[in-house]
């Protein structure tokens, strides 16, 4: 009887060092899923890239916020990706807000951020590194293009989770619809065509002047004249006093900005 | 008519050969070896003085004891067919009957009367050929992409018609002090200096043969195209080179353009003196200079210079006549033509070109709707603007302010200026017509939506597609009038020509 006890003991204690034992594999096989605070966190240890959620304007609630960093996770294939909602924006635009938000998370690093503006109402998606390559300003504004009607549904989310999605679909390199961007070109396409048309009528069609140099030169016989004397008649003068307020030479330029984004209100 | 001394047959001018030919039995003749007085033709024996040009190559041949004698006729008959149906008139030597106006397109006989015309002094003979013609026409028409097919065809084409147009020919010349401003400006302490200089220089200059249509049915914009004559190849006039050609009259006193000529001389001299005091320590004016210049006139002759013309009737979209001229110079063989757009073919046209702006587009741009609308908004603005333009240069074309040669026989001084008067009523009442409500949609759409910002892009693009909508209507709009202002109303004209120049010229 004992002996049948003190092996239930022994094997419930193999099934805790067991469990304990392979707790920190699976943690490693799938990256750590950490809490600081309001962010969420987690890391691909193959490729070093992170996923935050900062979810600071309280838009999602626990449950979203994992499902929606478990969704993110597969961009660390290619880059650091974050989410960030505010509604409390200190900058005069959300592009502004996104950059420095990006900045403090990932420095010049590659990795693409995603701000939901609750105070200016505004969705924004900024990317640098080697993502800037893919996620350009245009498809960064496609995708907002795309997703903001979720936002203006009250389904931030949705709109999230959608926009993660097709951040990575770009990233992977797939496509993405782009209805607006055709339209809209299609349009400008037309218009453009008109307009050039009209200048090509402009310059072929209609009889045009001669040129009256030309003109003059084919009657051109002949034209000597003398050393020209010049007599000074008078001076005039205006005051013309240095401008007070101009400023010292120029430093040298700054490393300038790389990256960038686009946005949409909603 | 001149009569073959070996068949009796016509003796034409042979633009390839340069000399008078004839069909029937082959002969060939010097046009100067050839006279004809009261209907008689005669045949002397030419004799050349032989000059060196001016570029060391050209044979300068003055005429002979009986050319001379000719030359000195002021006046000399001939035969002129007037149009029933627009008053123009038309000089020809052949028998053949004319069944087409060349100035109004009218395919109406035309009645020939003997009349007078005074004799050129001048004539550059035709050296490009119909052929010629033809090949520089249909470069030209193929660089015209929206032209009607109308006028690509080959029986339209081979309606030109080897016309020697009047031409007034100024000579200028200038000798003497020549003075003008020039200037000197620098910087020092608080002020700002110029020196102002009077600078004197002697010139002596010298322009020969700058050339302007001395008939009012030839429009200065078509003239003016196809110049400039190359004057060294004038050769004295002599009725032989007119042989198998018709000639338009003269109607537009060399007075007409001598300040415009003036003005074009005097510029290019000053251009040259300013191109070689440029490295001076004082910047010239250049319009001073240009004043400084202004040559006295040595010779004003009337020469007959070599023109291929064409007609083309056509109509408005209200079924109103129009016609359109294309000519050809003769000598140099630079053409010009009122080239018309087909709609239909200029929306076609956009269209196709639309296809890869789109593909080209889709790789560079992601235009932001309202950036989009506004975009639309600046073209349809621009569309309008110009719109409203065209309806100053159509004024003018209609009342045919745009021709001095045309204005200056139509009317006197008085007369002027109540026709002035019309044309800005013209002006006013046509840019009313202009469909401006419609047209101010899209910057109307513009500015709510700037103003409203509305958050769904469907708003925007909504804007851009009726903007779109509005801008394609007003550049077939534009096209439509651009179509008025390249064709021209029916000509009316009320010429002194012929005998009426006659008279003139006995009471002067």
């Amino acid at each position: 009887m004992t002996v049948r006890k003190n092996s239930n003991i022994l094997k419930s204690l193999l099934v805790f060092v067991l469990i304990f034992s392979l707790l920190p594999c699976a943690v490693l096989a799938k990256g750590k899923n950490d809490r600081n605070g309001s962010r969420l966190s987690d890391t691909n240890p193959d490729t070093g890239f992170s996923v935050y959620i900062e979810d600071d304007a309280d838009l999602l609630n626990d449950s979203e916020e994992l499902e929606l960093l478990d969704d993110m996770y597969k961009i660390t294939e290619y880059a650091s990706a974050a989410f960030k909602t505010t509604d409390n924006n200190p900058y005069s635009d959300t592009d502004t807000f996104a950059e420095e938000y990006y900045r403090t998370m990932f420095g010049r690093d590659t990795g693409v951020v995603f701000v939901i503006d609750m105070d200016k109402r505004y969705i924004f998606i900024f990317s640098d590194g080697r993502s800037y390559g893919k996620i350009t300003k245009s498809k960064a504004r496609t995708i907002t293009d795309n997703t903001f009607s979720y936002a203006k549904n009250a389904n931030y989310y949705g709109c999230a989770l959608e926009t993660f999605d097709q951040i990575y679909k770009v990233l992977d390199g797939q496509r993405i619809a782009q209805p607006m961007k055709y339209i809209g070109n299609a349009l400008l396409a037309l218009l453009c065509a008109l307009f050039i048309n009209y200048l090509v009528v402009l310059s072929v069609s209609k009889a045009k002047k001669q040129n009256n140099n030309l003109m003059a030169q084919s009657a051109f016989k002949m034209l000597n004249a003398t050393p020209p004397q010049a007599v000074k008649t008078h001076t005039t003068k205006v005051y013309n006093p240095p401008s007070s307020s101009s400023g010292g030479g120029g430093g040298g330029g700054g490393g300038g900005s790389s990256g960038g984004g686009g946005g949409h209100s909603f | 008519m001149y009569v073959c001394p070996n068949c009796g047959q016509n003796l034409k001018f042979d633009i390839a050969r340069q000399m008078m030919h004839c069909d029937y039995c082959d002969t060939v003749m010097d046009p100067y070896a050839i006279t004809e007085k009261r209907g008689v033709t005669e045949y002397v024996e030419p004799t050349y003085t032989e000059e060196t040009g001016p570029d060391g190559e050209t044979k300068v041949v003055s005429p002979n004891a009986e050319f001379t004698e000719a030359a000195n006729v002021e006046m000399m008959e001939v035969t002129s067919y007037i149009c029933p149906q627009c008053g123009g008139e038309i000089v020809g030597d052949t028998n053949e009957a004319m069944v087409f106006c060349s100035y109004c397109g009218a395919s109406t006989p035309l009645n020939p009367r003997m009349t007078n015309m005074r004799r050129p002094e001048m004539i550059i003979p035709f050296s490009k050929t119909k052929q010629d013609c033809a090949t520089s026409y249909v470069s030209l028409l193929k660089k015209a992409l929206f032209a009607p097919k109308e006028l690509k065809d080959p029986k339209q084409i081979s309606g030109f018609r080897a016309i020697y147009m009047p031409y007034w020919l100024y000579d200028f010349k200038k000798q003497g002090p020549a003075t003008y401003k020039g200037e000197h400006c620098y910087h020092r302490g608080n002020y700002d200096y110029t020196d102002h200089y009077s600078i004197t220089t002697s010139v002596d200059m010298e322009y020969d043969g700058v050339n302007y249509d001395a008939s009012s049915s030839f429009s200065d914009t078509l003239s003016q195209a196809i110049s400039p004559y190359d004057t060294k190849y004038a050769r004295p006039f002599t009725t032989a080179f007119m042989s198998g050609f018709y000639a338009d009259t003269m109607d537009v006193s060399a007075e007409v353009y001598e300040k415009q000529a003036k003005k074009l001389v005097s510029d290019h001299a000053a251009d040259i003196l300013a191109a070689n005091q440029k490295s001076s320590a004082y910047t010239i004016k250049k319009d001073t200079v240009s004043n400084s210049l202004t040559p006295i006139t040595k010779n004003k002759t009337l020469a007959m210079m070599p023109v291929w013309f064409m007609s083309y009737q056509t109509r408005d979209k209200k079924g109103n006549p129009r016609v359109l001229y294309a000519v050809v110079n003769g000598q140099t063989g630079k053409t010009a033509a009122d080239l018309p757009v087909d709609v239909k073919k200029f929306l076609i046209g956009s269209l196709i070109l639309a296809l890869p702006l789109f593909l080209i587009f889709n790789l560079i741009l992601n235009i932001p709707p309202l950036y989009l609308a506004i975009t639309g908004t600046v073209i349809s603005l621009i569309c309008l603007v110009s719109l409203t333009s065209q309806a100053g240069k159509i004024a003018e074309r209609e009342m045919g302010a745009d021709d001095a040669g045309q204005e200056s026989v139509a009317t006197n001084k008085k007369q002027r200026k109540e026709a002035l008067k019309r044309r800005k009523a013209w002006e006013v009442k046509d840019v009313k017509r202009v469909n401006r409500p419609f047209y101010i949609i899209p910057i109307v759409i513009c500015a709510f939506l700037l103003l409203l910002k509305p958050d769904y892009d469907y708003w925007y693009y909504a804007g851009v597609i009726i903007s779109g909508i509005c801008d394609c209507f007003m550049m077939t709009d534009i096209m439509r009038r651009y179509n008025k202002l390249v064709t021209r109303p029916l000509p009316q004209f009320n010429r002194k020509g012929g005998d009426d120049s006659a008279e003139e010229l006995k009471h002067s």
